[in-house]
């Protein structure tokens, strides 16, 4: 629980913060955006 | 998802081009109005776990689906002064150009799945079927309008995930990459206070 609290206190700036959040809004947007046929869908 | 990939192709490409600066410029990024986005991720949700099946099974996930296009054009009209994002647009756009072509989900040919599903027939594709777990539906070639903006593209090895793209996923990916690459940080700084202005 330290060890967390340190890596917290230490890696979440609010700049890092803001990255990740970008990083996320953005991979939300090209698979929300895109369409792509991927395997797995095969039906029955 | 493998179009997520986008953003860590993105990310490397803006780290080697910028290097110590490049997350500081990634940082300055000001995207309004970013809920739109995960809102029409959430509506698409319900087509994305939808299993193989007849379309009529899934009307009320394309509904859905169609709906959540418009909340990625608002998120698109809101950040207009941002080139990235007008080739995002020009991106969905296209996307939703051939889906609408087309009743409402994305074509893609049996050919084209037998070729990303490696050791598949054709008959296991059935025409005018949702493809499942996916935006898909099946149509053969002379049965899609539009066809060149529809699922055609595959990438060849090694590319490791066999994956069929439309020409509107790639303008998409081109737009994140670009969007990726920051602002000067100034400009940047200037962005992000006319967004809380």
């Amino acid at each position: 629980m330290k060890t967390l609290n340190y890596l917290w206190i230490r890696y979440a700036t609010p700049a890092n913060r803001r990255i990740a959040y970008i990083l996320f809004i953005l991979a939300a947007l090209a698979v929300a955006g895109g369409a792509p046929g991927a395997t797995g869908g095969v039906g029955g | 998802m493998i179009l997520a990939l986008a953003v860590v192709v993105g990310l490397i490409a803006s780290l080697i081009r910028y290097r110590g600066c490049a997350l500081e410029r990634i940082a300055a990024i000001s995207l309004r109005g970013a809920w739109l986005v995960l809102l029409a991720l959430a509506l698409q949700w319900p087509l994305l776990r939808a299993p193989a099946g007849l379309r009529e099974h899934v009307v009320v996930q394309q509904v859905l689906f169609l709906a959540s296009h418009l909340l990625l054009l608002a998120f698109v009209g809101l950040n207009w002064r941002s080139t990235a994002v007008k080739i995002v647009g020009l991106g969905v756009l296209c996307n939703l150009i051939v889906i609408v072509a087309n009743g409402g989900l994305m074509p893609i040919t049996p050919e084209t799945l037998a070729q990303i599903n490696p050791g598949s027939s054709l008959v296991q594709f059935p025409v005018g079927t949702h493809y499942g777990y996916s935006k898909d539906i099946i149509l053969p070639r002379q049965g899609t309008a539009l066809w060149l903006l529809s699922d055609i593209l595959v990438p060849p090895p090694p590319f490791p995930w066999p994956t069929a793209f439309s020409l509107g996923d790639l303008i998409i990916a081109l737009g994140i990459v670009v969007l990726l690459q920051g602002l000067p940080t100034s400009l940047g700084v200037l962005a992000i206070e006319s967004e809380h202005a």
